[in-house]
């Protein structure tokens, strides 16, 4: 349905093609930008300037024509060439914005095309109706039979949208060319305008099955590659687990089996509780659906206070892929943040870090059960410190501590989709 | 003097249980066998508190296990290195009263023995995880309140650390822990049979 708010934008977005706003515009009408088009988009697009191409080339002549006093009335043929115009314009207009013609327009074009016929050459003395410089109607009636031919579904339908431009054409030869030789003008006049249709139709529905054809074949790679590229992340991500096993749990049970390590010193069994949550977290990981930006950022950022010596109970939901990457990153280093201020100030070594996911919000808490602090008097460098809180909320978050001497501390990150 | 029986096939683990015991001035190790069975058939010392590991390797189902020994008047905690949701869940319904993770330090496992011995149920972040994020169809319903004790135990607070995060008294946290942990036993109510679902579910007055 288009509406006097499509016509509308369609002006404004004439206006400011060239301007920045045209993206942004685009964008609004709904518009897809080339790269995501299919093929089959494509070639309608292709078609419509075609067409388009062709209509301008059939309007060139009438425009200079337009004083012309060999027509009956001047004026009433400059109403006509200016109505065609602007019909032109609309309906061309809105098949550039949505990428291919309503058939309600293609009907509408056929008609006037048929009105056209009849108008233009009772506009005409009789002799001239065949000049095709001063009767302009007939190579716009050729070029409605190839929209019609191209646009209208099933074929049943583009033949009867042709078979009413061939009756006008048919009724003003008639008019015009009483007489032997009757049979011979109609012949021509019909053939260029049916095979007018046909080529075009034909042409359009060859393009879009060779679109089609482009656009599997394309998808077809594209899974196959994404394919083999999970599949390559995959070794890749074995390969460096068996690296980090290796370096870790294998080494330290290695070395306790030959008797090279005491299991009974503190050193020792530390070190051991780290493999451990090492091997633990992996097993997470493998448990989850699909490993998440965010996840790593986490195991990033606790690895890092684990080298401090901090030893970090995790847990995580399954988070989603695609939270946005300001989000992780602010939620990541608000973490990191929170751990330091364990490793600085709880005076304990071991802590908790949860991340939540439930009905779009994600929670992470760094709890720690040292010797916490009285918010109310906030010390500076203690409690909540200004970088957590600006990042959330930067982030379009929001951070909350809560904490008593003695009671330990807790830092709830906390953002909403 | 708190006797205390396990039930594990891992030997380390039961040697280190026998020498960390006795540092202890409380605890002892009365029996440490690796099924269910075998501390059910033997004549043991009546211990106050059964460790059981949550995955036995002769296959058995610890909701079952918990089932068999809790039918007989133990008290049970369970112990594991890692722990499927699901089982966990099983565990408490059939009246596990705790689960615990064999990382912690032994004092923290003490501390949990002797918690059970007490009557109470020990909640640890792992078990009120589990609870969050019970994957079974029959799980209780919780209130708003329960959750938020939940998730904040879950994330590693303690009760008192709890109840100023949630805004409550140490108390009444207390009492919405144990109604989950009611809500949680008559969930397991055992349905093994699929007349016996069939009764559940008209009680439920599903249909």
């Amino acid at each position: 349905m288009v509406t006097l708010a499509d016509g509308w934008q369609y002006l404004a977005r004439l206006v400011s093609r060239r301007s920045w706003l045209a993206p942004a515009l685009r964008a609004k009408i709904g518009q897809r930008p080339p790269a995501e088009r299919s093929g089959e988009e494509r070639a309608n697009r292709f078609m419509v300037i075609l067409l388009g191409l062709q209509r301008l080339s059939y309007v060139i002549p009438p425009l200079v024509a337009i004083g012309s006093t060999s027509y009956r009335s001047p004026a009433v043929n400059t109403t006509l060439v200016a109505v065609t115009l602007a019909w032109n314009v609309v309906l061309f207009g809105y098949a550039r914005r949505r990428g291919w013609f309503m058939p309600a327009m293609v009907w509408l074009d056929v008609g006037l095309a048929a009105a056209l016929l009849l108008a233009v050459a009772a506009n005409l003395p009789a002799s001239q109706v065949e000049n095709g410089s001063l009767n302009w109607s007939q190579r716009m009636a050729q070029a409605a039979a190839a929209l019609a031919g191209a646009a209208l579904h099933p074929i049943p339908l583009a033949a009867a949208g042709v078979s009413v431009i061939l009756a006008a054409h048919a009724v003003v030869t008639v008019a015009t060319h009483p007489g032997p030789g009757l049979a011979g003008e109609l012949a021509t006049c019909l053939n260029s305008l049916v095979w007018f249709a046909v080529i075009i139709g034909f042409g359009l529905r060859y393009l879009r099955r060779q679109g089609r054809l482009v656009d599997r074949l394309n998808a077809e790679r594209l899974a196959a590659e994404s394919r083999s590229a999970a599949e390559h992340a995959r070794h890749l991500a074995r390969v460096g687990c068996f690296r980090a096993l290796h370096d870790t749990v294998l080494a330290t049970l290695v070395m306790i089996a030959r008797g090279g390590l005491d299991p009974r010193t503190e050193q020792v069994r530390q070190r051991c509780a780290r493999d451990a949550e090492f091997v633990r977290r992996l097993m997470l990981d493998d448990a989850s659906d699909q490993p998440a930006v965010a996840a790593d950022k986490l195991i990033e950022v606790m690895s890092a206070a684990e080298a401090l010596g901090l030893r970090i109970h995790y847990h995580r939901d399954a988070l989603p892929a695609d939270l946005p990457a300001e989000v992780v990153d602010a939620v990541g280093e608000a973490t990191r943040e929170a751990l330091n201020n364990v490793a600085r100030h709880a005076g304990v070594d071991v802590c908790w870090v949860t991340a939540m996911w439930e009905d779009g919000v994600l929670t992470v808490r760094v709890v720690d059960r040292g010797s916490g602090f009285d918010p109310r008097r906030q010390p500076a460098g203690f409690g909540l410190s200004h970088s957590i809180d600006e990042r959330m909320r930067s982030a379009g978050g929001v951070a909350r501590v809560s904490s008593s001497p003695g009671g330990g501390t807790t830092v709830e990150l906390e953002w909403r989709r | 003097m708190i006797p205390v029986a396990a039930v594990d096939d891992d030997r380390m683990l039961l040697d280190g249980l026998r020498f960390g015991f006795a540092e202890t001035t409380d605890l002892r190790l009365v029996a440490a066998v690796a099924t269910v069975d075998e501390l059910l058939a033997g004549q043991w010392e009546r211990p106050d508190v059964v460790l059981l590991d949550l995955q036995l390797r002769d296959g058995s189902e610890p909701g079952h296990n918990v089932r068999r020994l809790a039918g007989a008047g133990y008290r049970v905690l369970m112990v594991s290195v890692w722990g499927d949701t699901g089982q966990i869940t099983d565990a408490f319904a059939a009246g596990a009263q705790g689960y615990v993770t064999k990382d912690h330090d032994l004092s923290e496992l003490a501390t949990a023995i002797r918690d059970v011995a007490a009557g109470e149920t020990v909640y640890t972040p792992e078990l009120a995880m589990a609870c969050l994020r019970d994957p079974s169809p029959s799980r209780p319903q919780l209130s708003p309140r329960e959750r938020a004790v939940l998730v904040a135990y879950a994330s590693g607070m303690t009760l008192d650390a709890v109840a100023r995060h949630v805004g409550i008294r140490p108390e009444t946290a207390r009492t919405y822990l144990k109604r989950v942990k009611t809500k949680y036993q008559e969930a397991g109510r055992p349905a093994h049979t699929k007349l016996e679902l069939a009764d559940r579910a008209r009680e439920d007055r599903l249909y």
